[in-house]
């Protein structure tokens, strides 16, 4: 305010003044004044409602004794001529309301509790006055009346608004009377500060003031005179220096310019220099960031001078230690990772003592990760100063590199343990590799010394060599892959060995054939072997058939001269017929019987080579029927003459069989079970069936017999075995060599048990009839 | 398990609290206990002759002839004042009994006479207007229970019930024979008062 003054021409500064005091005194007056009126209506109004108050409660007092509050409403009603009323309310002794006026019916809610202390209270715009219902000395309730200030703002207001235009119309006045009087004091100072700026203005100094009265001004004035007599003489000395002074700030003023515009050019040629440089430094940074390694560059003494995004990510340094610049914060994060710190800091502290030199070297990871890291020293025109270091990922090539090398070893490890040996060549027929099969094979100590070379140059012989390489190169041509080639091969400890070969083409990853791969087996023995086993076979057969030959022609031819001795043996028996000694008639009775026996064993003979020679092929036989032919025809006579008892409890399968054969096998195991009995014994043979394994039938044929010692039971089957002698039980010893040969014909086995004194049970097994069979024996189970 | 405790001791106290509630509230103890609290507001609302009235230290009367239907009703008001006087209720057998009793006839009479405000009960509707002959020149405030209390008896004031609520007639004229200034409040809030001309405007 002060300030604001100061700066204002005396004339208005007066006037402010006068006008500030009058208008700050007025306005003092009129806020008292409304003060004061506003205490004086508040109190009037609690007091006239008080009244109004008490007048109700004394009103109501006997409405409110017998409960009627019909009648306190009714009291209450009056209140409606007082417009500035909004409620009344009459409560009961404990507070609650009891009867009600509301103004236009305004619903109200007043708590009697809280003026009933102070009888009344202003609050909301509301003055709300409460007086209690006193009958006969004892409090029955309360009245409760709410006033609304309204009307009494309004005329606080419009007591307001006549104060400000009584301010408006004074301060008009006071202005009007302070604009006259104070020319009194502003005019002679007015034309002094004329004069002064005139004076300043046209250097005059020659001019003078009027002196008009003799206050303070007065003085001024005067003090203004003498002052300017006295600038007056200091001027005139003045003008003399300043000339000479002119001169030389003129000089000056030339030199400063011509600096001025060298200091303009050198600044230009700074700035281009300048943008030069940024450009340059933020390739340089981009570049930087764009790499997969993780740069950093340090000063000779290890200080970090800059370093890039991806250093920070490789060794997980946080952006906040990097910023610091502190290297051995970083070197700190940095160890903690290593598996190896101390490496890692001897070969910091060598390449930091010498700052020329350069390495590459692989740093291993307590997490096993692998980074690779090179050094370089860092040049400014030839000057080192610094250092780089980057650093690469490597892990995951190191970790490949590992798992390729196990994945060699292994295959190495299973081409050099599997019996065969292996070998694989390129197009142009040059080995590539081999096991150490192959290796020995081929006359060299170690697997590797194959590379290069071709099969010439190996311990096989050259048409050997012909024909591998031929191969070979067909496998290779015709992209197909060749197997079980049985081929020779001079080995190199000299072996002639036979080699069991398969070959297979080799491609790349677009599918051309780049070479091929083999691999064989050493079946010399094997080859051995099967030649000395067909070698043994054709024997065999030549042999065969050689005595197939000689039993059938000799058992023809004997029987030739052996029915001429028969023949004629029983017409000398019958000639010499009670001629002959006892003596001779026995020794041609023994020389009949030899004849016939003989025949019987010939013809017995005849009968074993031809189950070879003379067999038909098998086909579905009726066992049962061949019991029953049997029993009727070739049996029918023994078993009459025997009462012997035969039993089939259970039909009989079918067999695919040689149905003669079969019909002589069964012949001779039931006539084998009458034979040889007890004499006096019945005999009683029983034949059962079950299904054996393979598909086979057994047939058993039980008899009541003598039975067979242990010891014999496998020698039985063995042609011209016999265990009795011919007065015991007749024979030639061929039967069961018979069987034993047509059961064997049929894929079958033959067998007995027995034990001795208790009959035996002959048993054999033949081919079921595939399908057919199958039901039949489901059928008999 | 604290939450069950709680629960158990609520049902208990419950058990007990609801049938006192009801009992209290039965509406006809509640009627009598209004008639009794009336019965006092009478006496502050009417105004008897000095001479009946007596000096300050004697208290006001009321007594109850017949058979009394209030029973604990004015415990509420037992010690309560009225004009500085103390209250005290006399009991009264009813007139056929007391006239049984010849001896006593007379003195039983004179004591109903003192008394400053008479309830006639119910069990006296027949001989009522006897009563209130018996009293009639004692400034006694007759008051009753019964219809036909105001015009037949002649008694001064009668309870009635209206929308379930207690109200009373005046009979002006008895009022006046029985010299006892009754205050226009009460005037205002009797439901019909007869006789005398009185501000009936006060009734619209």
């Amino acid at each position: 305010m002060t300030y604001f003054l100061r700066n204002m021409a005396i004339k208005y500064k007066l006037m402010t003044i006068v006008m500030v005091a009058c208008t700050i005194g007025l306005l003092l007056a009129g806020v008292t004044f409304i003060g004061w009126e506003q205490r004086v209506l508040r109190s009037s109004m609690v007091q006239n409602l008080s009244t109004q108050a008490g007048m109700i409660a004394d009103n109501s007092k006997a409405a409110l004794a017998f409960e009627d509050p019909t009648d306190a409403e009714k009291t209450l009603q009056a209140l409606h001529v007082d417009q500035s009323i909004v409620f009344g309310g009459v409560y009961t002794k404990d507070n609650k309301l009891f009867a009600a006026y509301y103004r236009n019916n305004v619903k109200v809610e007043v708590d009697p509790t809280e003026f009933q202390k102070t009888g009344f209270g202003f609050k909301d715009g509301f003055l709300t006055v409460s007086n209690p219902i006193v009958l006969d000395k004892e409090v029955t309730g309360t009245v409760c009346l709410r006033m609304d200030l309204a009307p009494m703002h309004a005329m606080l207001k419009r007591n307001v608004q006549i104060i400000i235009i009584v301010l408006i119309l004074s301060s008009l006045a006071a202005f009007l009377v302070s604009s006259r009087l104070q020319t009194v004091i502003s005019k002679p100072i007015l034309s002094l500060a004329k004069l002064a700026k005139a004076v300043s203005d046209k250097k005059d100094y020659s001019a003078r003031a009027m002196k008009q009265s003799n206050d303070e001004i007065g003085l001024l004035i005067d003090a203004f005179n003498e002052m300017l007599e006295q600038i007056q003489k200091r001027d005139s000395e003045l003008l003399d220096a300043k000339e000479g002074l002119e001169i030389k700030v003129e000089e000056r003023t030339l030199e400063i310019t011509k600096a001025n515009e060298q200091m303009v050019r050198e600044i230009d040629d700074r700035k281009k220099a300048q943008d030069e440089l940024s450009s340059l430094l933020s390739l340089h940074s981009a570049t930087l960031e764009s790499t997969a390694d993780g740069i950093l560059v340090v000063d000779l003494n290890g200080k970090i001078v800059s370093y890039n995004q991806k250093f920070l990510q490789l060794w997980q340094i946080p952006t906040n230690v990097a910023e610091t610049k502190d290297d051995q914060k970083v070197l700190e994060f940095v160890l903690d990772q290593l598996a190896e710190p101390e490496k890692f800091i001897t070969e910091v502290k060598r390449l930091y003592a010498n700052p020329l030199a350069q390495s590459q070297d692989v740093l291993e990871f307590k997490d096993s990760r692998v980074y690779e890291r090179c050094s370089q020293p860092q040049r400014i025109d030839n000057r080192v100063v610094g250092r780089v270091w980057t650093f690469r990922d490597i892990t995951e090539r190191k970790l490949a590199e590992q798992a390729l090398k196990q994945s060699q070893q292994m295959l190495q490890l299973v081409m050099d343990n599997v019996p065969q040996s292996i070998f694989w060549k390129d197009r142009n027929l040059k080995y590539l590799g081999c096991n150490v099969n192959f290796a020995k094979d081929a006359g060299l100590a170690k697997p590797g010394e194959i590379i290069g070379k071709s099969d010439y140059d190996l311990a096989w012989k050259k048409e050997e060599a012909d024909a591998y390489r031929e191969n070979d190169k067909k496998v290779m041509d015709s992209n197909t892959s060749q197997y079980h080639i049985i081929e020779p091969q001079q080995q190199a400890d000299g072996k002639m060995a036979w080699l069991d070969t398969n070959k297979v083409p080799l491609h790349d990853v677009n599918g051309n054939v780049v070479g091929m791969l083999g691999s064989y087996s050493d079946i010399t023995e094997r080859k051995k072997a099967e030649e000395e086993k067909d070698k043994l076979t054709r024997d065999l057969e030549d042999a065969n058939q050689q005595m197939k030959n000689f039993v059938y022609i000799a058992s023809h031819d004997l029987r030739e001269p052996l029915r001429k001795i028969s023949a004629f043996g029983d017409m000398l028996q019958k000639s010499l017929q009670g001629k002959l000694e006892k003596d001779d008639t026995e020794n041609l009775q023994f020389m009949i019987d030899g004849a016939q026996r003989m025949n019987k064993m010939i013809e017995g003979l005849l009968v074993y080579s031809r189950v070879s020679t003379k067999s038909q092929p098998p086909e579905t036989v009726d066992l049962n029927e061949i019991v029953k032919q049997l029993q009727q025809l070739e049996l029918s006579v023994v078993l009459q003459e025997k009462q012997v008892v035969l039993e089939v409890p259970q039909p009989l399968p079918c067999v695919l069989v040689d149905p003669v054969q079969i019909r002589q096998l069964m012949q001779n195991l039931i006539a084998n079970g009458i034979k040889y009995q007890e004499k006096g014994t019945i005999p009683h043979i029983i034949i059962t069936s079950k299904p054996a394994t393979d598909a086979m039938i057994r047939i058993e044929i039980k008899d009541n017999g003598i039975g067979i010692k242990p010891e014999y039971q496998q020698a039985i089957f063995t042609m011209f075995k016999r265990l009795h002698t011919r007065n015991e039980y007749e024979g030639t010893g061929i039967g069961l060599a018979v069987c034993k040969k047509i059961v064997e014909r049929h894929g079958g086995q033959i067998g007995v048990e027995s034990e001795f004194g208790k009959g035996c049970t002959f048993w054999f097994t033949a081919p079921a009839v595939k399908k057919a069979v199958a039901v039949d024996v489901a059928a008999n189970a | 398990m604290k939450i069950k405790v709680y629960i158990l001791v609520f049902m208990v106290l419950a058990l007990f609290a609801v049938p006192q509630a009801r009992a209290a509230d039965s509406t006809s103890v509640r009627e009598y206990q209004v008639k009794a609290a009336f019965l006092y507001n009478f006496i502050m609302f009417v105004d008897w002759p000095n001479e009946k009235i007596g000096s300050n230290n004697e208290p006001i009367v009321i007594g109850i002839i017949g058979k009394d239907p209030f029973e604990n009703a004015f415990d509420p008001v037992k010690d309560k004042q009225a004009k500085d006087r103390k209250v005290i209720i006399k009991r009264f057998k009813g007139l056929e009994e007391l006239k049984k009793d010849q001896a006593t006839f007379n003195q039983e009479i004179e004591t109903i006479r003192k008394c400053h405000l008479l309830f006639i009960c119910r069990s006296e509707e027949k001989v009522a207007k006897e009563i209130i002959d018996l009293v009639k020149n004692n400034n006694v405030l007759t008051v009753g229970d019964m219809p036909k209390f105001l015009e037949v008896a002649g008694g001064i004031i009668n309870f009635v019930l209206e929308e379930q609520k207690v109200r009373f007639e005046i009979n002006g004229t008895a009022a006046k024979e029985a010299k006892l200034q009754i205050r226009s409040q009460l005037l205002r809030l009797a439901t019909r008062v007869i006789g005398e001309k009185l501000p009936q405007e006060a009734k619209e």
